[in-house]
């Protein structure tokens, strides 16, 4: 890395990095994480993202026409084959101007063939020695991997690398007809640097260094340099993730709507890793995780080439699955409380146990929980996705005639959460307990969205009647721009969150008798037109404040609508007579309370079958084997 | 008059005939068209509102999807049948209490909760109701 270098030897990158030591003392490796990524994205404080920064070694080496430095490092940035070559130490300890030679020529010749980086991803994959023999021939003689560039042609790679590794190395042109393995040029344009640093308020910091993607710049990343300080703002003390700079993030999260080929192509090391990054933050951010475990998981991935490369296989074996995660953390819908626990768990399951990732039977049962999710998703609100992350979009679009039938069914299963039931069970778990429980913490209200939006009446919240006020912002440049912004009431929900409604009335609020607190319709911030028109059921969301709370907004809304406030029902509780499957005597009807409290019911004998337990004795009176 | 000949010993005859003797533990033949009960492979619990909503709900994963419901009030059954015709039974007896309640029912919502906690899928199944009175 930049140590043995002498000051007029180093590159940029080295030069930044050795002013982010002195300035804080505390530098990351990005190499030692296995990390590459274009760029390098902190520099004596400036938060500078890696894909920035191979762009801008892209235009350096001389794409300059607007939008084409862009182009490619976007283009490298899914090629996962490229970029697991970059993660070799061969091209990553190259020295900056060889790196400067090659990306070069990468350059110019992905500018007479934008197929290139494809093509030689392709070859990467096809051939599974290409990538070493590449990485030793950059090592040897890199003018000889610029000199091939210009000789591939698509699908001729091996044979390139394979007769300019028996030419002489100083003379590339020793065997004209087969030039230099071309290959190395992508490869040493898609060498990368870990970028931004992040440092966290845990024991090590630790770099989130992006993984891959910016193929272009290979001299500026490529490993060698370390990586900067930390970002001002990410200061030990602060929380540990905040908004990390990772381009394998940002890739990711493009494959949302990718076909099957375009992904099993992007999936490399670098990508996982960097997935494995933007998981742990997500973990942190969304579903308060603890930092230490969501460290601890991106780093055992990061770490480990083994279970890197089986995460990979995995994940290519898996494309439905790369889609669905990639759709989940490009969505920023804040989550309903109880939703957040239970996905919080499957998190917390992952990141305990990362080698679930590679398990096919494990990520195959997460896909298909992910894909419920989203059916059930926006308009509905019962069951989320595993990561709890509502994946918006209106389901009408998504499963076109579905919508009825499963309109029905969440009206059906509304009905199940309150009113006068009986009830048999075979052992002293509720399962409808649970079933109230989960459905009023996905939102139930979504069924009487869907059904009653339209009466949902936004109130302007100033006195003005207007929904938009015009506010000054000053940019980072200094410059002041005019933008607007929604005029909105801010409420504390339970959790302590406050949040930024429009204030709105015509739908019923639901108190919950047991503990007051009140949940009703809100609609987001922005969620209206400027003439107070409701833009959609999707901009609107459930609001669960405590007594307190809901009766100093429903002020606001009173002062807002001429006096009067939201009208509040009592929620109708769930009252339950138990049968006893043996007896049949029935248990007087209580009142079902919402939670866990099934699990703690008075105990009933289990009734699950054992395959050693001797036959059950025939239950005359039921004509057949009892059974259970 | 009684024939004698019907007053056989099954298990006699057999024993002469060299006929192994069948195990009387109950075992469902593996290409029999019977599931085992759904009481006895999960955790189950049958919920009925008073206007005749039904709901099903279980634990572990069906081997099949249920595709219709048949309820004999008569023998006080459930059984749910498969879309490949297979037949499984309820495995609890569907007391006189819930008579009232589930005759009023059209359709049965079956809903997989996984460890107990968290709904995983959820289809309802046509309810056929039997009462032939004897």
């Amino acid at each position: 890395m930049a140590d043995a270098k002498k000051p007029e030897e180093k590159g940029w990158l080295d030069q930044a990095a050795d002013a982010a030591v002195s300035a804080t003392g505390k530098v990351v490796r990005a190499a030692d994480n296995a990390r590459t990524s274009v760029g390098n994205a902190v520099t004596g404080g400036n938060n500078v993202s890696a894909t920035d920064k191979a762009i801008a070694d892209a235009k350096r080496y001389g794409l300059t026409q607007p939008g084409q430095a862009e182009k490619f490092v976007e283009q490298a940035t899914l090629m996962g084959n490229i970029n697991e070559l970059l993660e070799n130490p061969k091209i990553k300890s190259l020295s900056q101007d060889k790196k400067d030679l090659i990306g070069k020529a990468v350059v110019q010749k992905w500018q007479e063939n934008p197929t290139l980086l494809k093509n030689f991803n392709s070859d990467l994959g096809k051939d599974t020695s290409l990538s070493a023999k590449i990485a030793d021939l950059a090592a040897k003689n890199p003018s000889a991997v610029a000199g091939v560039v210009k000789g591939y042609n698509g699908g001729n790679a091996a044979e390139l690398v394979t007769s300019a590794s028996v030419a002489p190395t100083a003379k590339p042109q020793v065997s004209a007809a087969k030039a230099p393995s071309e290959t190395a040029a992508p490869v040493a344009a898609t060498s990368q640097t870990s970028a931004a640093p992040v440092v966290k308020a845990s024991a090590q910091p630790r770099s989130t260094a992006p993984t891959s993607s910016a193929p272009a710049s290979i001299p500026a990343a490529v490993a060698a340099a370390p990586v900067a300080a930390p970002l001002p703002a990410q200061a030990v003390g602060q929380p540990a993730r905040g908004a990390s700079t990772n381009p394998s993030l940002e890739a990711f999260k493009s494959l949302a709507n990718a076909d099957d080929q375009t992904i099993k192509d992007a999936m490399s090391g670098p990508m996982i890793a960097g997935i494995a990054d933007g998981m742990a933050d997500e973990a942190v951010n969304k579903f308060g995780v603890s930092s230490n475990l969501a460290e601890a998981f991106a780093s055992r991935i990061s770490e480990n080439p083994g279970l890197r490369s089986k995460v990979v296989e995995n994940f290519k074996n898996n494309p439905q699955f790369v889609r669905e995660l990639a759709k989940s953390m490009k969505s920023n819908e804040p989550l309903p409380e109880g939703v957040r626990e239970i996905a919080k768990k499957t998190m917390v399951g992952v990141m305990e146990n990362p080698e679930k990732l590679a398990d096919d039977k494990y990520v195959k049962n997460l896909t298909s929980q992910m894909q419920m999710g989203s059916t059930f998703s926006t308009g509905m609100g019962f069951m989320k996705n595993m990561f709890g992350i509502d994946l918006g979009g209106k389901m009408s679009g998504i499963m076109g005639g579905f919508e009825q039938f499963f309109k029905k069914i969440m009206h059906f299963v509304d009905q199940f959460t309150g009113g006068n039931f009986i009830s048999m069970r075979n052992s002293g778990m509720s399962l409808s307990k649970s079933l109230g429980a989960a459905w009023d913490q996905a939102g139930s209200y979504e069924n009487v969205a869907a059904n009653g939006i339209k009466y949902l009446k936004p109130l302007s919240a100033t006195a003005d009647g207007k929904f938009y006020k015009t506010e000054q912002v000053k940019q980072a440049d200094g410059s002041v721009i005019n933008r607007e912004v929604a005029n909105t009431v801010t409420v504390k929900s339970l959790s302590g969150q406050d949040l930024k409604i429009v204030p709105a009335t015509g739908l019923q609020a639901v108190r919950d008798p047991r503990t007051g607190n009140v949940s009703f319709i809100a609609i987001k911030e922005g969620g209206v037109e400027k003439d107070g028109k409701l833009k959609g059921a999707s901009e609107t969301m459930q609001v669960t404040l405590s007594r307190e709370e809901f009766a100093k907004y429903n002020q606001q809304v009173a002062s807002l609508n001429g006096g009067r406030g939201m009208e509040v029902a009592d929620r109708v509780p769930m009252n339950v007579a138990e049968v006893d499957r043996r007896s049949g005597v029935v248990s007087p009807p209580r009142e079902y309370v919402y939670g866990n409290e099934g699990r703690n019911a008075a105990p009933q004998p289990t009734l699950v079958a054992d395959a050693n337990k001797p036959p059950p004795v025939q239950d005359p009176s039921m004509g057949m084997a009892a059974g259970g | 008059m009684i024939d004698e000949d019907d007053d056989i010993n099954v298990f006699e005859k057999k024993q002469a005939e060299g006929i192994e003797v069948i195990d009387k533990k109950y075992v469902i033949a593996p290409d029999a068209p019977v599931l085992p009960t759904l009481a006895s492979q999960c955790e189950c619990e049958l919920l009925v509102k008073e206007d005749g909503s039904t709901m099903v709900l279980y634990t572990k994963p069906l081997i099949e999807e249920i595709e219709w419901v048949d309820y004999d009030i008569d023998l006080s059954m459930l059984t749910f049948v498969t879309w490949s015709g297979k037949v499984m039974g309820l495995g609890m007896k569907i007391h006189r209490p819930f008579r009232r309640y589930l005759r009023l029912g059209k359709e049965v919502v079956f809903v997989h909760m996984e460890n107990g906690e968290t709904p995983k899928s959820l289809y309802p199944a046509k309810m056929v109701i039997r009462n032939i009175g004897i």
